[in-house]
């Protein structure tokens, strides 16, 4: 039983991870078409620069306040001066902009690693964990106090989104522009605007999500496209532009991976694509998919 | 693009368009010397100037010119196909003209992004209505005011108009009749306080009784000053309604006069609109 409790709440952390990924990407996908392949150089850009304003303050929780608005500040400089003209000229397609955005994600990481192995010599760095989050509670087993409070920020996150989206003037916005852009543009909204304000907070919490992540995994090259392929398959899963498709398709993969390497190890390597696959043939729009657009 | 003096801007739309040695230069011809088709002294509110608008390498408005007056509901009439729906789009630069002239209140919007010409004064009632399905009555407006950066009280003041609407808050879009829908997009449309009122096809697949109803809600919104630019394929509706009549046909204006004068042409509408 206490096997169980420990696998399990390594599932639901693991699973807020990659929600934390897979909202911003979810939500970019739903509401702008954009395949954005980059969305994993984010995730690095918060987790080295997060390491960054770690190094400099020493401090977990500036490091953690900070350190998303890069990518925050970034990914809006992306949609509004790359990604938004671009699509303008009418090189929209999900191939042009999955070109581009894998390419970017691939500049991002060689420039990462000219940074900091090529110039500073650093291969395998983490932030350290803030005190009162560096030891173990007993809930039956000793489990780390940081893997809880990355559950907290996952179910926080979860829920401040989905107030934004399903409780605000803006969120409705969203959820327009997802059903019908064209009829959001003429209804008076900056479409262009939104949608680089969309993008960067998918971004951001891409990069909080790094920070998170680079107190209790390790900061290397390889983060970004690893967890890349969990939060694509999230967002299959769950359904584009779906709050709560997104929430439960991060559960589902979660502790999919969580569990089947506890339980059976054979199968860890491909349970969460057998999921994939299951779904692209029998429910191709996801969980919480619909076919958008006005009635 | 060189701006028209004010007193040319101020002619009818037919005289501005390059003659053509069509039904429009003939019919024009003969309105500018009738004493019963001068157009209001007013500077006019749209002045659509010569446009043309392409998709693609197709030449679909070729030479669109007419203007809306302050107050004066203006209908757009043809046959699918005739350029109508264009013509509306080109407006609001959802499908931007690629020459000519579009001014709105004394500005050449015709290469302004759509949400800055909305905002500029137009209220918008597509043809398919618009209405999102995953947003609720109440949220459908509440975007339109916070679009418009109008207050709660102009809400009200339109759900006046909207009796039935405001009993529907909390419904989903996809719950509403089809009545209903185009209601709520008439109504999201006149939230932002515009000018100018611009629909296409209000009465499309709405029963008689509704239809009615229609025409009436857009009547009280004429009477209260708001001007209209209205594209409909229920010729009797669209001509209870308008002062103007703009007459369409294969992306060129073929007609433009009142509705008395409309129905002294009955080859117009015979051979622009199909009826007797």
């Amino acid at each position: 039983m206490t096997f169980f409790l420990f696998n399990l709440l390594n599932g639901l952390q693991l699973s807020m991870l990659i929600f934390l990924m897979a909202i911003g990407l979810t939500v970019i996908f739903g509401l702008m078409d954009i395949l954005n392949l980059a969305h994993g150089a984010f995730y690095m850009i918060g987790a080295y620069f997060g390491y960054v304003v770690f190094q400099a303050t020493g401090s977990f929780w500036i490091s953690l306040a900070i350190a998303p608005l890069l990518p925050l500040v970034l990914g809006f400089l992306l949609q509004y001066f790359v990604l938004q003209p671009l699509i303008d000229r009418g090189r929209s397609a999900h191939l042009d902009m999955a070109l581009l955005t894998f390419g970017l994600l691939f500049f991002v990481i060689g420039l990462i690693d000219f940074i900091f192995f090529e110039t500073l010599g650093l291969t395998f760095m983490s932030i350290d964990k803030p005190a009162g989050l560096d030891s173990y509670i007993n809930i039956g087993t000793f489990y780390p106090s940081y893997r809880l409070f990355i559950i907290a920020v996952g179910f926080a996150v979860a829920l401040l989104v989905w107030v934004v989206l399903e409780r605000t003037v803006i969120g409705a916005v969203v959820r327009a522009g997802v059903d019908d852009r064209e009829m959001v543009r003429a209804m008076g909204v900056n479409v262009y605007f939104v949608f680089a304000a969309v993008f960067a907070l998918g971004c951001g919490l891409a990069g909080l999500a790094g920070v998170v992540a680079g107190a209790e995994l390790s900061i290397d090259i390889n983060m970004g496209v690893q967890i890349l392929i969990p939060t694509l398959v999230v967002v299959v899963l769950g359904g584009l532009g779906s709050v709560k498709g997104c929430f439960y398709g991060a559960m589902i993969v979660g502790m999919t991976e969580t569990l089947s390497q506890a339980y059976v190890p054979a199968l860890a390597l491909f349970a969460t694509y057998m999921l994939l696959a299951a779904m692209l043939v029998f429910r191709p729009q996801g969980f919480f998919g619909r076919a958008p657009k006005t009635v | 693009m060189s701006r028209q003096p004010a007193k040319g801007r101020a002619k009818t739309a037919a005289a501005k368009a390059p003659a053509r040695k069509t039904a429009t230069s003939k019919t024009a011809a003969a309105q500018e010397t009738a004493p019963a088709k001068v157009r209001p002294a007013t500077e006019p509110l749209l002045s659509v100037a010569d446009i043309h608008t392409y998709y693609g390498d197709s030449h679909v408005l070729q030479g669109i010119s007419f203007d809306v007056h302050p107050g004066e509901c203006v209908a757009l009439l043809g046959r699918n196909g005739a350029g109508k729906t264009t013509t509306l789009r080109s407006i609001v630069g959802l499908t931007p003209a690629r020459r000519g002239q579009i001014r709105l209140g004394g500005s050449d919007i015709v290469r302004w992004p759509t949400h800055r010409t909305i905002r500029h004064g137009i209220g918008y009632v597509p043809e398919d209505r618009g209405i999102f399905s995953s947003l609720t009555v109440a949220e459908h407006l509440d975007v339109a005011l916070w679009a418009g950066k109008q207050s709660a009280s102009r809400r009200d003041e339109v759900l006046k108009i909207f009796p039935r609407i405001s009993e529907r808050m909390e419904h989903y879009g996809q719950q509403l009749s089809g009545g209903e829908q185009q209601m709520l997009s008439i109504a999201r449309a006149l939230l932002t306080d515009p000018r100018l009122l611009i629909l296409d096809e209000p009465s499309e697949g709405l029963a008689p009784i509704i239809v009615e109803e229609v025409r009436d809600t857009l009547a009280r919104v004429k009477k209260a000053g708001t001007s209209i630019l209205l594209v409909e394929q229920n010729v009797a509706m669209a001509l209870a309604l308008a002062d103007s009549v703009v007459v369409l046909s294969q992306g060129r204006v073929q007609f433009t006069g009142t509705p008395a004068e409309l129905e002294k042409q009955p080859e117009i509408k015979e051979t622009y609109l199909g009826i007797a």
